[in-house]
């Protein structure tokens, strides 16, 4: 267990940068989702983390010790960070014992305590009684929870996991985010995962860091980044959002045409400048036609039952449409014209980047 | 749960960055110095001995002044030419039809062709031209014996000791090159690409013209330029067929620099290159065609049950399908094995003439035979193990890029891909039979040329079996603390170990049946099976040179077999085992 302390990263192939000089604080015991589209460089944050790879700049510390920089890389049989992977990685011609026990069996361990900590990391991950399979013989997620197993055994100060449930169908793949959960919650070992999946991000994580062109968008646990998203596109990256584009209209105000709507300024920004305002299709309020303050009308385009919500888009005239997640027992019809509420609090207003 | 405190653990990492490198490093030097000695110092020396003179040791161009003044220099490089061209030709005439015969029609004995056009791929064509010398020698060749019994003529019917005996020798050990690659891309070809001009209204003969042929042209052009290459270098045929009636070709004339006393190592170096420079345009070749068109071989679906119908043509397509199996194994096996049973092959194979005597002579009460038996099956093991570690070691630094300088070693050891053997031969014996390196009658020298001969072959080898095996697999060890070297030998060589058997296989069998790599650098100690047959043969004694190849011959396939028996064994213990470590 330890904490990790990444500065200034950076990561260039040629031209392409990857990484651009990302700062990422991980307190021990953390576990931090890496979460963004694919090219985000949440990827190469990884195999810099492993040691598979060199920064071009910047270092990463764990517990103040440097372990990757331009100058030097740690390689990764000195790091003390296991890292399971996304397709498995789980040796063919060894047996599930055998996959577990090769970190014991190279730190010559005597052998009552290799077999102690063989037994423990296969109860961990819940394969005590297929120690003697080959992998060929296991389903993909058994082979994943070798994987987890085989990482846990040398008992590492870090994990690192590189979307290790993408590989599994969406069944299994639900049951391990609580797996995974449960095994940190049990050990407490720093751990950095690496998903696409935001559900599996939310699932497991303490700690999520968005990320896109090489860049953190933003650093946060679950709710702070599914409710103060940091940008637009942290908002439409998680979760379901609306986005209308507008101006400001002053302090806390956006202006959709000529119409005020109150929200939360996310970031300052001048009066006339270009913005957007986010808001989740499940915080829009169909309401009545008398109702007033952050309405909007429009006319119902398409009303879909999704059994638990209904999800109604509504045309807002010029601003184009709207999600609305309604309760299911309202039965907006195609046509008709209805008035919706954005509530200021859940809106957010962010001031278009200058360019 | 820290096993360590954390200036412990830091100083501990920091001793493994420095052993890291230290490690990477040696390897990687290791491996330059041991390419140095095997490839470029030997070609170095031709290069240098081309470029002096043989009395006073100054640079000069009076070497390749001498080759382009003499006309007795100049006739073998014409004969070469026109040896190779030949070969190609007539290669490429016989096995494209062949291929196409096997892979697309309903001939009947297919299985058969295509296992006896194999054996043809593993006779050495030395052995051949033997055999065809008992068949088809002008006044005691079986064939000639029995066509003047049979009518009565004066004259023989063959004689194999001219350039087109050479050329059609040559040119049946030629065909399994090309029935290979143009069969194999006849079947890898989807079958959907023919289907979809079928659909659209073109007919057989069409579609074969339109989609066919422009997409095996590549396998059909490659093909071509190795048959060439064949020709240019092969030294064995031309020295039993052609060297008799004084005809010299390129590496004919080479060795005969080396009969004289003392050898014309200057000359000869000269003589090298026109060799290397033809070998090496091919090659450059060869790869351009491949490069640009590597789309005929994405995988469709099978095609089986739909081949096309002969009818009326299967007798004679059978019959053209035949030649190469008749001529290339049956007919000189029968020849060689008979001879090799017999007191005097003059006699012909009757009861009374058959013994066992040479096999007894060649395995109990010659030593000579015996020895290089011994030295045979030795020498190609352990050339055969060297050449597999250096290709493992190449192919895994520069597949996994681990050092800066791979793609250098990657160069040097696809070099001798285009140093024909005989070439390569004459390098060693520059650069290794002086001091301060002079191996001169020592195995080492042996085996090093042909570790240096076969390190191609190697190396493609182990490429294509890394390539096989995630690198993942690999990071996944190192993550929980096993070392560069460590991970190499506990999971990458075992996921390698059904490849690298075959692999092994690969360059063993070439090494066992090499015959000009060795020729100037066997001692009477030394001596190999092929240099022996070849020296055996000089001598006339036809029935130990025939009982030695029959030895050879079986000798190859018994190790063969018993590696492929070590090989399925193993797979069947692991099964599905290395699908799944497959690359993803």
């Amino acid at each position: 267990m330890s904490d990790i302390d990444i500065r200034q990263l950076s990561k260039s192939y040629g031209a392409y940068h990857a990484l651009r000089s990302i700062d990422l604080r991980i307190p021990n015991g953390t576990l931090l989702a890496l979460l963004g589209p694919s090219g985000c460089g949440k990827s190469t944050t990884l195999q810099l983390l492993a040691g598979f790879d060199t920064p071009t700049g910047g270092e990463i510390r764990a517990d103040g010790e440097v372990l990757s920089s331009p100058q030097r890389v740690i390689p990764p049989e000195r790091r003390g960070i296991s890292l399971v992977f996304q397709n498995y990685a789980v040796w063919p011609h060894k047996t599930v014992a055998e996959n577990v026990a090769f970190g014991l069996q190279l730190r010559k361990l005597p052998r009552a305590e290799l077999d102690a900590r063989l037994a423990r990391a296969l109860d961990t991950v819940r394969l005590g009684a297929l120690g003697d399979r080959y992998p060929f013989e296991l389903s993909g997620g058994q082979q994943q929870r070798v994987a987890l197993a085989r990482a846990l055994a040398v008992e590492p100060r870090i994990l690192l996991l590189d979307e290790p449930l993408s590989n599994l169908d969406a069944h299994l793949r639900e049951e391990m985010r609580f797996e995974i959960r449960r095994v940190h919650d049990e050990l407490g070992i720093t751990t950095v995962y690496v998903t696409h999946d935001q559900g599996e991000a939310l699932v497991t994580a303490d700690q999520v860091a968005v990320m896109k062109g090489g860049i953190v968008q933003q650093l946060g646990t679950p709710e702070q980044i599914f409710e103060q998203p940091a940008n637009a596109f942290v908002a439409s990256f998680i979760g379901s959002n609306n986005e209308i584009a507008g101006t400001i209209g002053g302090p806390g105000s956006f202006l959709l045409g000529a119409q005020p709507i109150a929200g939360v300024e996310r970031a300052s920004g001048t009066t006339g400048q270009q913005a957007v305002l986010c808001i989740r299709p499940s915080r829009v309020e169909l309401c009545d036609a008398r109702a007033t303050g952050n309405v909007l009308d429009g006319v119902v385009k398409r009303s879909a039952y999704l059994g638990e919500y209904r999800d109604v888009l509504i045309e807002i005239g010029e601003a184009g449409t709207l999600r609305a997640f309604v309760a299911p027992d309202r039965r907006p019809q195609p046509g008709e014209r209805v008035r919706v509420r954005l509530p200021p609090e859940h809106c957010q207003i962010f001031p278009a980047p200058r360019d | 749960m820290v096993p360590q405190s954390p200036s412990k653990a830091a100083g501990a990492a920091a001793l493994g960055y420095w052993r890291h490198h230290a490690v990477r490093g040696l390897v990687f030097v290791a491996l330059l110095a041991v390419l140095a000695l095997l490839v470029v110092h030997p070609l170095g020396w031709i290069v240098f001995n081309s470029l002096h003179d043989d009395d006073t040791g100054r640079w000069t161009l009076n070497n390749y002044g001498q080759i382009l003044r003499s006309a007795s220099l100049i006739a073998p490089l014409l004969n070469s030419l026109l040896l190779a061209t030949a070969v190609a030709v007539l290669s490429t005439l016989i096995g494209v039809p062949l291929a196409w015969l096997v892979a697309r029609t309903d001939l009947p004995g297919r299985g058969l062709i295509r296992v006896l056009t194999l054996a043809a791929f593993v006779t050495p064509s030395f052995i051949g031209a033997l055999g065809w010398i008992l068949l088809a020698a002008p006044n005691s060749g079986w064939l000639n014996v029995g066509w003047r019994w049979i009518t009565g003529a004066e004259n023989a019917l063959l004689d194999i000791y001219t350039m087109a005996g050479t050329v059609f020798v040559c040119a049946i050990y030629t065909v399994p090159y090309t029935f290979t690659m143009v069969s194999s891309a006849l079947e890898e070809m989807p079958v959907e690409l023919e289907d979809a001009a079928t659909t659209l209204g073109s007919g057989l003969l069409r579609t074969m013209r339109s989609v066919t042929i422009p997409l095996v042209m590549p396998a059909v052009l490659v093909s071509f330029i190795l048959s060439f290459i064949q020709g240019m270098t092969l030294f064995g045929v031309p020295a039993f067929l052609l060297t008799p009636g004084g005809t010299l070709v390129v590496t004919t004339k080479l060795a005969e620099f080396y009969q004289l006393f003392p050898p014309a190592l200057f000359l000869s170096a000269a003589y090298c290159m026109p060799l290397i420079a033809i070998t090496g345009a091919l090659f450059y070749a060869r790869r351009r065609i491949l490069g640009r068109r590597q789309f005929t071989t994405i995988g469709g679906k099978g095609r089986a049950g739909r081949r096309i119908r002969l009818g009326g043509w299967r007798v004679p397509a059978l019959a053209f399908a035949l030649i190469v199996p008749m001529t290339a194994v049956i007919l000189p096996y029968i020849a060689i094995v008979l001879v090799s049973l017999s007191r005097a092959w003059g006699r012909g194979p009757v009861p009374s003439n058959l013994t066992f005597h040479w096999y007894r002579w060649a395995i109990i009460e010659n030593g000579e035979t015996q020895r290089a038996i011994v030295n045979s099956l030795l020498y190609a093991g352990l050339a055969a193990s060297f050449c597999m570690l250096i290709g493992i070691l190449v192919a895994y630094i520069v597949e996994r890029r681990l050092v800066r300088g791979a793609s250098l070693i990657a160069a040097l050891v696809t070099i001798p891909i285009i140093i024909p053997g005989i070439v390569l031969s004459v390098g060693f014996f520059s650069a290794y039979t002086r001091p301060p390196l002079n191996f001169y009658g020592t195995a080492t020298i042996i085996i090093a040329a042909f570790v240096a001969t076969f390190l191609p072959i190697a190396y493609s080898q182990a490429g294509s079996i890394l390539k096989g095996i995630s690198p993942d697999l690999e990071r996944a060890a190192r993550s929980v603390g096993a070392s560069e070297g460590r991970t190499f030998a506990s999971i990458t060589v075992p996921l390698m170990r059904g490849g690298l058997v075959a692999g092994w296989l690969l360059v063993f069998i070439p090494i066992m049946r090499e015959l000009s790599v060795a020729i100037f650098l066997v001692s009477p100690k030394t001596n190999v099976m092929t240099t022996l047959i070849y020296n055996y043969k000089d001598g006339g004694n036809y029935e130990a040179v025939c009982a030695a190849s029959t030895l050879l011959l079986f000798g190859t396939l018994l190790v063969v077999l018993l590696a492929r028996v070590v090989a399925e064994g193993t797979a069947k213990r692991r099964r599905n085992a290395t699908s799944l470590g497959a690359a993803t």
